[in-house]
C-alpha cells in the first residue's frame, strides 16, 4: 500500500506574480503548497484519479506572512501560520473569535506548519473521498456518486448538502465568514476580492484555476461586539469538528443590532445560520431567546442516516454560544 | 515475617530511560543494512475474491524490481502457528478474504518502486458474494469464507461450550429474570512501531530483525513453514515500539511479513525489508481486537442472589480463525448455575486477534455493565450486589472502593444533576485474570557472572514497552546481592539467548522471572563453590551482598563477587553460568483481581461525557518496581477510555473497506481526553509459588476500566448504552433527543 510520493517538479517562486503564470502554465496538473500539512497527505494516500506533476511552493515568496491592522481592519497575508495568527496580540486583543478558532485547529505541531491560506482552502475530510488509492470515486472526484449517502455518513452534512455531502473542514473559515471576512485572489486577470461567505460552493472553491489566496481581510468590528468560537469533536485535540459555531453578536443598549452565526463541520460550506440571526435581532439576550435562535439555526436541516445527532449537537452549540 | 530486599520493590530506573529518552533506541524501524530491498504486498480491493490470474511481467521488467512473489511461486506456508486452530490461512493463497488481504508481493531497489511495480500487477479476480457481520455470516444461505474447512461459518462448525450446574434449574428458581444484548466492538492494535522485519541469509542460515513480542516462537514457525534446522535460524528483536497482542506473529494476521522478506532475501541473495505503513495497521489489524455481541440471561432472588447466567456470544473472527472467547462468568463463581456458548465466526472483515486482555476486556464490559443495571433494576448497591455474587479475593473491589469513595457517591441512576447542568454518576467494573496459567509455554535464562563482578542476564525475553527488562534485571541483582546498576540485560537473539514463549499473557513476571532468578541462584551457587575453599568454609555457609560473598556466621570474612568468579588460573574471564527455567505446566495462585472506579459527567444537550476520576485498583503480587506497575495500569486506564469512548474500526457496509484508515480518524485519546483524572491503586497479595510473590500485570489493566465508565454514564443518564464505543450520538439516542 502506497506511502510515498509520486516524483513531480517543484518550483520556488519569489513573487505572487510568478507563482500565478506557473499556475497558468500548468494548470490542473500543478498544486499549490505553503505549510503542506494537508497536501502532503492528499498526496501521500494518493486520494485522487491524478496525481500532480508539479508543486508550486509559496513559502518562497517574501513578505506573505504579515498580520497587521489598519483603519480598515485586519490584513493577514496568506502565509501567517496558525501558530502566528494564534499569539498575535491584535488578534487576541480586538479579533478573540479568530484567536480560539485559531487554537482549536489541529494540534500545536499542525498550526506551526499550516497557513491561514492553506487552511481555507484544504480539501474536505471525508473518509470515502480521502480513501487512498482513489478507492471510492465519488461524485467529488468526477464519479458518479457520492458513497456517504448510502454509507457511513455519521460526519457528513447535515445542511446544504447536495451531490456531495462533506463537510468545511476549515475551523478558520467558520470564524472568518462570522466576521465578515473576505479574501484577496490574485490570477492572471488581476486582482479581486471575494467575500468569504461567497467563496466556498459544494464541490470547490471561488477561485479560479490561476488564482491564488493572497490575503484575509478582516473588517474592523462595531463598538459592542463579541465573539465566541466553540468546536465539538470527539479527540479534544486534534481532531476536525462534528459541529462548530462562531457567535459575532454586536450589542446596543440592551439589543442585538447585529449578529452573524454561522456553523461549521455540518455541511459543505460555512453555515450562514441567517434565521438564528434574525431571531436574535432586536431582542436583548436571554436563555429564551438563545434558546429560540438555536432551534431556528437547525430548523432546515435534513440529516443522513446516521447524522441526525449533529442536530442536537449543534443546537446546544448555538445556544451557548450566544449566551458565552 | 517482612523480607528486607535492597532492589525487588523500588522504584529504579528502566534499563532503557536514557535511550528512549534521548531518541537513542534503536528499533527494527532503523535498521537499514547495505543492499537493502524493499517488499511491498499488493492488497486486495474486495472483501471475497478468487485469484483467477496474476499478471506481473510489466512489473518484473521495471527497472530495480528484482523480484515478484505469487501464491504460485511458493510452496503453500501455513500463515499460523499449529496450536489447535485450524489451518485456514497460508503466506501467499489464492483467495483474497477481506480488503486488504495480501495477493502478492514485489522486492525492489526503493519503496517507490516497489509500489509503482504493484500498481503494474494486472491481478483477475473473481469477486465472490461476502458478509461482514457474524450473525449474518451464521445464517444457512450466507456466503461460505472457508468451505474447504468447514460446513458453516461458525469454526469448527460448533460453539464452544462452558457449564457449571443446570441453568434450566437455575432460571427456575429466580424471582426475577433479566436479559439483555451488548457488544464490544473492533479495533485495531493501533501499534506505536508499525510492524517491521528485515531478513537475510548469510550462506545457509537465515538472520532476522523482527519487531515482535516472541523472538523464539518466530524461529520456530520460521523454521517450520521453510522447512529449515532450527540452528540455521537466526530472530534478533531489539526495542519494540509496543505489540498489544498484534505482534504475537504466528497468531496473528500479519504472519505473512516475515516469511516475505525471508523468501525474497532467498531469491535475490539481499537484505530485505517487509513492514507495514499506518495504513495496513489499520486495514490489516483493523480489528486485531475482536468484536462481541453477548447475549446475555440471568435469574436472581429478590436479595439479589444470582440462580443462573447465560451468556452465548458471538465472536467475529474476521478471515481467519484467530480469534478466541470472551468468557467472563467464572468472575461470578458464587452462581452455581452458569452456561457460556460462544460461537467463533468467520466473515469478511480483518481477522481478529489476540488484543490486550484478548475476549477478557470485551466480555468484562458486557456481562459487568449488564450485571450493574441488573443490581440497580433491583434497587440494590451494584458493589453489594458484585461482592454478593463473587469469592475468593475481592479486595481490589473493597479496598478500591473505598479509596473511591463509593458509599458516599453512588446513587441510583438518572438521579443527580449537578450546578453546571451535567448528570452525574460513578460506575465499576471487576475482573479476574490469568496471567502466564498452564500452556502459556516455557521460559529459560542464562545468568553470566563477569571476573569484573558484573552480570549479564541472557534471557530472550521481548520487552515490549512493559518493561521487563528492567524487571527481570532487579530479580537477578537482588538474588545475586549486587547493586541493579552492575546487571546488564540482552535482547533476545535466537542465536545465544535460550528459550522463551513470549511477552504475551502478562507472562514475563511469573515465568521469565522465575527462570532469570533460577539462573541466578544457580550462578550464585557456582560463586559460593569457587569461594569456599578460598574461605576455608562449606558454600552452604555463605551469603552473597552487597557485592561480596562473605560466611554468614561471620559478615566481615568475605571475599568481593568479582574475586569469588575468578579462578586462580586465569585472571581473564570468569566460567560462572547460571542456568535457569520455568518449564510450562499448571500453576496456582497467578490469578490476579481488579476493580476499576469511574465517576463522569454527562452533558446531555451534546452527549459529551467527561472523566472526573478514574481509579484502577490492581493486585499485582509483589510489585517488583511499582513504578512500571503504575505505568502498566496508567496505560490500561487511557486505553479503556478510548475503547469505551473513542474508537473503533470502521468500515464501509457495502464495501468493506475500512473508513478510518489513519490515526486522525480512528482517534486515540490525547492528555486532553483523560484530563489527568486517572488514579491508580497497587495492592499486593503475594503470590506464593513465585520466588518474589509477583504476578503478572500487563494486560489485566484494560479489563475494567471500560465496564467502570460504561457503568457510570448508565449511573448518570439511567440509560445502559449497549454498543461501546460510547459516543455522543449513542449517549443523545439513549436520552431521546435524536431519531
Amino acid at each position: 500500500m502506497s506511502s510515498v510520493i509520486k516524483n513531480f517538479l517543484h518550483f520556488d517562486p519569489k513573487t505572487v506574480s510568478e507563482a500565478v503564470s506557473l499556475l497558468g502554465r500548468y494548470g490542473k496538473k500543478a498544486r499549490i503548497i505553503a505549510g503542506g500539512s494537508d497536501l502532503l497527505t492528499v498526496l501521500k494516500d494518493r486520494i485522487k484519479p491524478e496525481q500532480p506533476e508539479v508543486l508550486i511552493n509559496l513559502k518562497s515568496i517574501p513578505g506573505l506572512d504579515y498580520i497587521k491592522e489598519d483603519t480598515g481592519g485586519l490584513k493577514i497575508g496568506a502565509l501567517a501560520t496558525l501558530d502566528d495568527i494564534e499569539n498575535n496580540s491584535i488578534v487576541k486583543s480586538k479579533y478573540g473569535v479568530l484567536a480560539q478558532a485559531t487554537r482549536a485547529v489541529g494540534v500545536w505541531q499542525t498550526r506551526s506548519m499550516g497557513t491561514i491560506g492553506g487552511n481555507l482552502c484544504q480539501e474536505v475530510r471525508c473518509w470515502y473521498y480521502r480513501s487512498p488509492r482513489n478507492f471510492f470515486y465519488c461524485f467529488r472526484k468526477g464519479g458518479a456518486l457520492c458513497f456517504a449517502v448510502g454509507g457511513d455518513n455519521r460526519s457528513h452534512a447535515i445542511l446544504g448538502g447536495a451531490v456531495c455531502f462533506a463537510v468545511c473542514p476549515s475551523d478558520m473559515a467558520i470564524a472568518l465568514v462570522a466576521l465578515d471576512a473576505s479574501v484577496k485572489a490574485v490570477g492572471s486577470g488581476g486582482e479581486r476580492t471575494i467575500k468569504l461567505s461567497e467563496f466556498y460552493t459544494v464541490l470547490a472553491t471561488a477561485l479560479k484555476p490561476d488564482e491564488i489566496v493572497t490575503e484575509v481581510q478582516v473588517p474592523a468590528l462595531k463598538p459592542g461586539t463579541k465573539g465566541t468560537f466553540i468546536k465539538f469533536r470527539t479527540r479534544k485535540a486534534f481532531d476536525f469538528a462534528i459541529a462548530s459555531v462562531a457567535a459575532v453578536i454586536t450589542t446596543e443598549a440592551g439589543s442585538v443590532s447585529d449578529a452573524r452565526i454561522v456553523l461549521g463541520g455540518v455541511a459543505p460550506f460555512p453555515y450562514r445560520a441567517t434565521k438564528a440571526e434574525d431571531a436574535l435581532r432586536g431582542k436583548a439576550i436571554s436563555d429564551s431567546t438563545a434558546e429560540a435562535a438555536a432551534n431556528a439555526a437547525v430548523a432546515e436541516a435534513t440529516p443522513l442516516s446516521m447524522n441526525g445527532y449533529k442536530i442536537q449537537v449543534t443546537r446546544a452549540l448555538v445556544k451557548r454560544a450566544i449566551l458565552a | 515475617m517482612v523480607e528486607e530486599f535492597s532492589v525487588i520493590g523500588k522504584r529504579v530506573l528502566r534499563k532503557d530511560d536514557v535511550q528512549l529518552v534521548a531518541g537513542r533506541a534503536k528499533y527494527v524501524s532503523d535498521m537499514f543494512p547495505a543492499g537493502m530491498l524493499y517488499a511491498k504486498v499488493l492488497r486486495s480491493p474486495h472483501p471475497h475474491a478468487r485469484i483467477v490470474g496474476i499478471d506481473a511481467s510489466k512489473a518484473k521488467a521495471l527497472p530495480g524490481v528484482h523480484a515478484v512473489l505469487t501464491h504460485k511461486d511458493i510452496p503453500q506456508i501455513a500463515a499460523l502457528i499449529p496450536l489447535g486452530n485450524p489451518l485456514d490461512e497460508y503466506v501467499l493463497q489464492e483467495k483474497a478474504l477481506f480488503v486488504g488481504d495480501h495477493v502478492c508481493a514485489v522486492a525492489a531497489e526503493t519503496a517507490e518502486i516497489a509500489e509503482e511495480a504493484l500498481e503494474l500487477i494486472d491481478v483477475k479476480y473473481e469477486v465472490l458474494p461476502a458478509v461482514f457481520d457474524a450473525e449474518e455470516a451464521m445464517k444457512p444461505d450466507a456466503p461460505k469464507i472457508h468451505p474447504e474447512l468447514f460446513k458453516t461459518n461458525v469454526v469448527l462448525d460448533k460453539p464452544t461450550v462452558s457449564k457449571t450446574g443446570d441453568v434450566e434449574k437455575g432460571f427456575a428458581e429466580a424471582d426475577r429474570m433479566f436479559e439483555d444484548i451488548i457488544e464490544a466492538q473492533h479495533l485495531p492494535d493501533a501499534c506505536q512501531e508499525q510492524r517491521v522485519n528485515v531478513a537475510w541469509w548469510e550462506y545457509d542460515t537465515l538472520n532476522i530483525f523482527i519487531s515482535t513480542q516472541m523472538a523464539h516462537h518466530v524461529q520456530t514457525f520460521l523454521a517450520l513453514g521453510l522447512n529449515l534446522p532450527l540452528n540455521k535460524v537466526r530472530v534478533i528483536t531489539p526495542f519494540v515500539g509496543s505489540g498489544w497482542g498484534g505482534k504475537l506473529q504466528g497468531r496473528r494476521e500479519t504472519h505473512h511479513l516475515e516469511f516475505l522478506a525471508a523468501l525474497f532475501a532467498k531469491k535475490t541473495g539481499r537484505p530485505v525489508r517487509t513492514d507495514f505503513t499506518r495504513e495496513e495497521e489499520q486495514v490489516v489489524s483493523g480489528a486485531a481486537r475482536y468484536g462481541v455481541k453477548h447475549y446475555l440471561k440471568v435469574g436472581v432472588k429478590k436479595d439479589g442472589t444470582l440462580t443462573a447466567i447465560s451468556d452465548r456470544a458471538i465472536i467475529n473472527t474476521g478471515a481467519y480463525s484467530k480469534a478466541s472467547q470472551s468468557n467472563t462468568l467464572g468472575y461470578w463463581n458464587k452462581c452455581p448455575n452458569r452456561l457460556y456458548e460462544g460461537n467463533i465466526v468467520y466473515t469478511n472483515l480483518p481477522a481478529g486477534g489476540f488484543m490486550r486482555g484478548v475476549g477478557n476486556p470485551q466480555g468484562t464490559l458486557c456481562v459487568d455493565s449488564f450485571m450493574y443495571r441488573v443490581a440497580c433494576e433491583l434497587g440494590l448497591d451494584p458493589l453489594e450486589f458484585f461482592l454478593k455474587n463473587r469469592t475468593g479475593n475481592v479486595d481490589a473491589l473493597v479496598k478500591g472502593a473505598e479509596k473511591f469513595g463509593w458509599k458516599e457517591k453512588w446513587h441510583k441512576p438518572g438521579e443527580k444533576t449537578l450546578p453546571n447542568g451535567r448528570k452525574h454518576g460513578v460506575g465499576m467494573g471487576a475482573m479476574i485474570g490469568w496471567t502466564a496459567g498452564y500452556g502459556s509455554g516455557h521460559s529459560s535464562a542464562f545468568v553470566k557472572v563477569n571476573e569484573d563482578g558484573t552480570i549479564l542476564v541472557i534471557s530472550g525475553s521481548c520487552d515490549v514497552g512493559q518493561g521487563s527488562r528492567t524487571t527481570l534485571s532487579q530479580m537477578a541483582a537482588e538474588e545475586l546481592g549486587v547493586p541493579y546498576e552492575d546487571v546488564h540485560i540482552t535482547f533476545p537473539d535466537t542465536g545465544t539467548t535460550p528459550a522463551d514463549r513470549g511477552s504475551m499473557g502478562s507472562r514475563q513476571m511469573t515465568t521469565m522471572g522465575i527462570a532469570v532468578t533460577m539462573a541466578a541462584k544457580d550462578a550464585k551457587q557456582q560463586l559460593f563453590e569457587n569461594a569456599a575453599p578460598k574461605l576455608g568454609v562449606k558454600p552452604e555457609d555463605l551469603e552473597a551482598k552487597n557485592k561480596r560473598i562473605y560466611v554468614k556466621a561471620n559478615p566481615e570474612k568475605g571475599i568481593s563477587i568479582a574475586e569469588a568468579a575468578r579462578t586462580p588460573y586465569d585472571p581473564f574471564g570468569s566460567t560462572i553460568l547460571g542456568r535457569g527455567e520455568r518449564r510450562d505446566g499448571p500453576l496456582k495462585d497467578l490469578i490476579v483481581h481488579s476493580a476499576g472506579f469511574a465517576e463522569v459527567e454527562v452533558d446531555t444537550e451534546t452527549g459529551e461525557v467527561f472523566i472526573t476520576k478514574l481509579l484502577l485498583a490492581h493486585d499485582c503480587g509483589k510489585a517488583i518496581n511499582p513504578a512500571i506497575v503504575e505505568q502498566q495500569l496508567y496505560g490500561g486506564a487511557v486505553q479503556g477510555i478510548g475503547l469505551d469512548l473513542m474508537e473503533g474500526y470502521v468500515w464501509d457496509k457495502a464495501s468493506g473497506r475500512t473508513l478510518n484508515h489513519d490515526l486522525l480518524e480512528f482517534a486515540p485519546p490525547t492528555l486532553l481526553d483523560h484530563g489527568l483524572n486517572v488514579e491508580v491503586m497497587i495492592i499486593e497479595v503475594p503470590n506464593p509459588c513465585n520466588p518474589w510473590g509477583a504476578r503478572g500485570v500487563g494486560e489485566p489493566p484494560l479489563c475494567t476500566p471500560t465496564p467502570a465508565i460504561n457503568t457510570a454514564i448508565y449511573d448518570a443518564i439511567g440509560v445502559m448504552i449497549k454498543q461501546t464505543p460510547v459516543t455522543p450520538d449513542k449517549v443523545l439516542k439513549a436520552l431521546g433527543k435524536v431519531k
